[in-house]
């Protein structure tokens, strides 16, 4: 059997063990330490295993992840987010879905603090899912706006997965955030759109609110200052240069415990359940990403990328059929790995060919441009069956909610993120525009 | 016959990925007539972090790597008087001297695996965002991203603010002042678009502030396995002549790196003569305490330190 | 009837799986609260605290280490139930004891090398760079923690099939 084959054959594997029960990371860990062993070599595999644990979970970047999943806790449980939450409601609760549409909207908010997407949806989550779930929502709808809206947490700048990006490919940090900039927001009201075309083939999904008066509406938004001013001084220490997007959780969560003390009357009981419900979601998370590496390193080894790039440069296709089909690759990817080890796999291979290729625009500025694409189909992996983490982090705040129906409640998103792709690479201008202009 | 990994934190797109690993390997297989065939696998794709690829080599884990040796602190301590204030030349020179060295002074501490090549970047420089450094005094109080923990010490001695953030997080925290000065060469300023982001570059006339030292090994069992003749091939392609040759790259490709900056409008100021003796005098303290701290561990730092100046100065005059 | 699988929670492994996770949680709390104090100290007196970056990375994984027991003990981990939602009970049950099987050797697996390679780290004095903080303290707390994960395993498959008897 050839390495390829191999390849072939655990992606084959991870999905059967993954379709009866078994644990997606164990699914992940038990495949890709089969194929690694059988290419590596056992004691290579035993070597990995000793120490990959410790690198992968001391790694800065993810730091985030259990910050912002304790913020989010310790604003849910202190009561900061039900009253987010009335507020929203009293503007926009009377439109159907309008919860949903506010949740994408509030996601799209805390993308602009926090450069993660699995952090974004767990943060969010956990404060919109059980409000919807009050408000009679049905939970395709409430799982699908809120894992989708979770992927802006890398599509709005800062994104961590830009900024590997940006390292791997000699990219202009800066320049890349700011062309990340229109497609995000494009992203999140392609979200919006979505929900407002859903409710109205499904109107029971997002039913309508009461009808509240324009006092009510002011009222209710005095009372949610403290947490705009959170999110205000994070907002404005990132871009002020007080502190690095990475550092900003760490405010964060300190910023929302004394308010969550002081305002919500949180003590120590309270603090320990937060502790715990944190505790219980970030080893989710890590676990899978300890998983995905080691599958992701016996894909490496195996070499399949390559044998994909040889495949398509004798195709003798044009440069705007090989993007696509680049791009559709991302999308079968996106089933099996996460993020980072997509872009890592993929962007050292991809990237110099694509700089090759004419596209008609500068050179500089088709790096620019691939990266934001790549960056969206990326994220589609996140929401997209059989591995979608986003859509796990969801499903694991509510119990009573089926992964089937989660992911259909993914369709009318992926479909917007489709029609987002299409006219991002129609139309580069959209992307590029703006670094032009400020660049 | 042989089908070798070699694993490096770098990307593809980098200079040591294209211009020195790849026409390395390349040749290494020209000249073992295919015998010897070598997949890179670059960014780490393999796994891990930077400072374990020392160990993935040693361990089999991968049979060649190449990464930084200040990675692993306490690791290589004979290797670190290269990495003091004020001790190296060109990269040629230096990495020359390095591996001359290594080869007589620090069997010991490599002897875990084939060492391919010792070397060095060319000496790194300031680059500021809003303030020119033009004299010692100018770095009192300003936030520095210190390139390892010796120069840590030598920048806090003389004011600085250090802050040690990982690379990744560089460039966002200096477009946005989160640290006013980046200490690095040319050569990573390029890739990371510093040059973009700062105004201001301060270079030094004589000896350079500092260096780096990286390690290019080869996992020992899996170079005793070979035959004669193949590892007649590693050798060629091994030692002070390669060492001079990365060095030389890496100083060829500081001049082209540095041209950017240039291009860009960006101001240059050079510390040299009476003010560059000021700042030796400043930061020599940081060189006696390691001499120090040598001495205490039973190595004799004063020799060591005499012998890396003088194998620098011997590669020089080449 | 099954006596014992609904109990591990209750269980001393149990509590220990909450009381390694409450540790982990005020680690993540300290390292945020190290993170603000080092930004307030170099914004303000110039100082930020030396080596938080490392103290960051060092307290993550401790932390995400403490966090897996408690994890699997609260069924936290996340399966794919599109295929398998009309299955038999018994079925299922086989099933989850496959999946506690493959945890439970996992963890063990992961402890053991684990336990290598911190010794090894140790030797070879593994240290971050600026801190000096030396990894194989790390290393401690990954191996006690899938320790503890392997053990729950055990528990959960022993539950099980005295829970299976009793049916
Ligand atoms: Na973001
Ligand atoms: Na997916």
């Amino acid at each position: 059997m050839s390495n390829i084959e191999l390849a072939f054959l655990m992606m084959a594997a991870l999905l059967v063990l993954m379709s009866i029960r078994i644990p997606i990371a164990l699914a992940m860990l038990a495949c890709g330490a089969a194929g690694y062993s059988m290419i590596g070599g056992v004691p290579a595999l035993l070597e990995y295993l000793g120490t990959a644990p410790v690198s992968k979970f001391s790694t800065y970047d993810l730091s985030v992840v259990p910050l912002f999943l304790l913020m989010g806790e310790l604003a849910t449980r202190s009561g900061i987010t039900a009253e987010l939450f009335k507020t929203c409601n009293t503007w926009i609760g009377r439109q159907r879905g309008g919860i949903a549409m506010a949740a994408v909207a509030g996601c799209a908010a805390f993308g602009a603090i926090c450069g993660s997407s699995l952090a974004t949806a767990s943060t969010m989550g956990k404060v919109a899912l059980p409000e919807m779930k009050r408000l009679n929502y049905s939970g395709s709808l409430a799982a699908g706006a809120l894992a989708a809206g979770g992927t802006l947490g890398i599509l709005i700048p800062p994104s961590m997965v830009l900024i590997i990006f940006a390292v791997l490919t000699e990219q202009n940090i800066s320049k890349m955030f700011i062309a990340a900039f229109i497609p995000g927001f494009l992203a999140a009201g392609g979200y919006i759109l979505a929900i407002a075309i859903y409710v109205r083939i499904y109107p029971n999904a997002g039913p309508r609110g009461e009808k509240t008066t324009l006092a009510q509406k002011i009222k209710s938004t005095k009372d949610v200052w403290h947490i705009t001013t959170i999110f205000l001084i994070v907002l404005g220490g990132i871009y002020m240069g007080i502190f690095t997007p990475t550092e900003a959780a760490s405010v964060g969560v300190i910023l929302t415990a004394i308010l969550a003390v002081t305002h919500g009357k949180m003590r120590l009981d309270g603090l320990l359940v937060c502790l715990m419900r944190t505790a219980v979601s970030a080893a989710m998370i890590f676990f899978i990403v300890l998983g995905a590496d080691l599958f992701s390193v016996f894909i490496a080894l195996s070499r399949l990328p390559d044998l994909g790039v040889e495949l398509i440069q004798n195709s003798g296709l044009s440069a705007y059929t090989i993007l696509v089909l680049m791009l559709l690759t991302y999308l079968v990817m996106g089933c099996f790995l996460d993020s980072l080890a997509m872009i890592l796999l993929t962007i050292p291979i991809y990237f110099p060919m694509i700089m090759a290729m004419d596209f008609g625009i500068p050179t500089a500025d088709v790096g620019i441009w691939f990266g934001i694409l790549a960056l969206i189909v990326v994220e589609v992996g996140l929401i997209t069956p059989p591995v979608g983490m986003n859509v796990f982090i969801i499903k694991s705040f509510d119990d009573s909610l089926k992964l089937k129906e989660c992911f259909k409640g993914v369709i009318p998103f992926l479909l917007s993120d489709f029609v987002r792709v299409a006219l991002l690479i129609i139309f580069p201008s959209i992307t590029l525009g703006l670094v032009h202009l400020i660049g | 016959e042989y089908t070798l990994k070699l694993h490096h934190m770098l990307p593809p797109m980098s200079m040591a990925h294209s211009q020195f690993l790849v026409p390395w390997a390349e040749k290494v297989e020209t000249e073992s007539n295919g015998r010897i065939k070598i997949d890179i696998y670059p960014a780490m794709q393999l796994g891990g972090k930077p400072p374990q690829l020392f160990d993935q080599t040693r361990k089999g884990i991968v049979d060649l790597s190449w990464t930084v040796a200040g990675y692993t602190p306490g690791r290589f301590p004979k290797m670190t008087s290269f990495e003091l204030p004020f001790i190296p030349g060109s990269a040629k020179a230096t990495s020359m001297a390095l591996q001359d060295y290594s080869e007589t002074e620090m069997q010991d501490e490599m002897k875990d695996v084939h060492v391919i090549a010792l070397h060095t970047h060319t000496p790194g420089s300031f680059h500021s965002r809003d303030k020119a450094i033009k004299k010692l005094e100018d770095l009192e109080g300003m936030k520095v991203r210190a390139p390892n923990k010796v120069m840590s010490e030598a920048f806090k001695s003389v004011g600085a603010n250090t802050v040690f953030l990982p690379v990744t997080e560089m460039p966002s925290a200096l477009s946005k002042g989160v640290i006013d000065v980046a200490v690095l060469p040319f050569e990573v300023v390029l890739p990371m678009k510093i040059y973009e982001l700062v105004k201001h570059h301060t270079e030094f006339k004589g000896a350079g502030l500092y260096t780096n030292t990286f390690v290019f090994s080869m996992n020992n069992k899996v170079y005793d396995s070979m035959p004669a003749d193949l590892q007649k091939v590693i050798d060629n392609n091994s030692g002070v002549a390669l060492a001079g040759h990365i060095g030389d790259l890496f100083d060829n490709y500081e001049v082209f790196a540095r041209k950017y900056a240039v291009d860009q409008g960006n101001s240059f100021d050079y510390i040299e003569g009476a003010e560059h003796a000021r700042w030796e005098k400043a930061m020599a303290p940081i060189t006696s305490q390691w001499v120090e701290d040598m001495n205490d561990d039973d190595y004799d730092g004063q020799r060591l330190l005499d012998k890396t100046k003088a194998l620098i100065k011997k590669y020089e005059a080449l | 009837m099954t006596v014992f699988s609904a109990d591990i929670q209750r269980s001393f492994l149990g509590r220990l799986s909450n009381i390694f996770a409450l540790t982990g949680g005020f680690v993540m709390l300290g390292i945020a609260a190290v993170t603000v104090a080092s930004i307030i100290g170099r914004t303000t007196i110039g100082q930020s605290i030396e080596g938080d970056y490392e103290i960051t990375e060092m307290g993550l994984a401790m932390a995400v280490f403490l966090f897996l027991p408690v994890c699997y003990v609260r069924n936290g981990h996340v399966i794919v139930d599109l295929f398998t939602a009309h299955c038999k009970k018994s079925t299922l049950q086989t099933l989850d004891i496959t999946a506690d099987i493959v945890f439970t050797v996992t963890a063990f697996v992961f402890a053991y090398q684990m336990s290598l390679s911190g010794l090894e780290a140790k030797d070879y004095l593994e240290q971050s760079m600026l801190l000096e903080l030396p990894t194989w303290w790390t290393f401690i707390v990954g191996v006690t923690s899938m320790t503890l994960c392997g053990l729950c395993g055990l528990y959960k498959l022993f539950a099980a099939f005295l829970g299976g008897a009793n049916e």
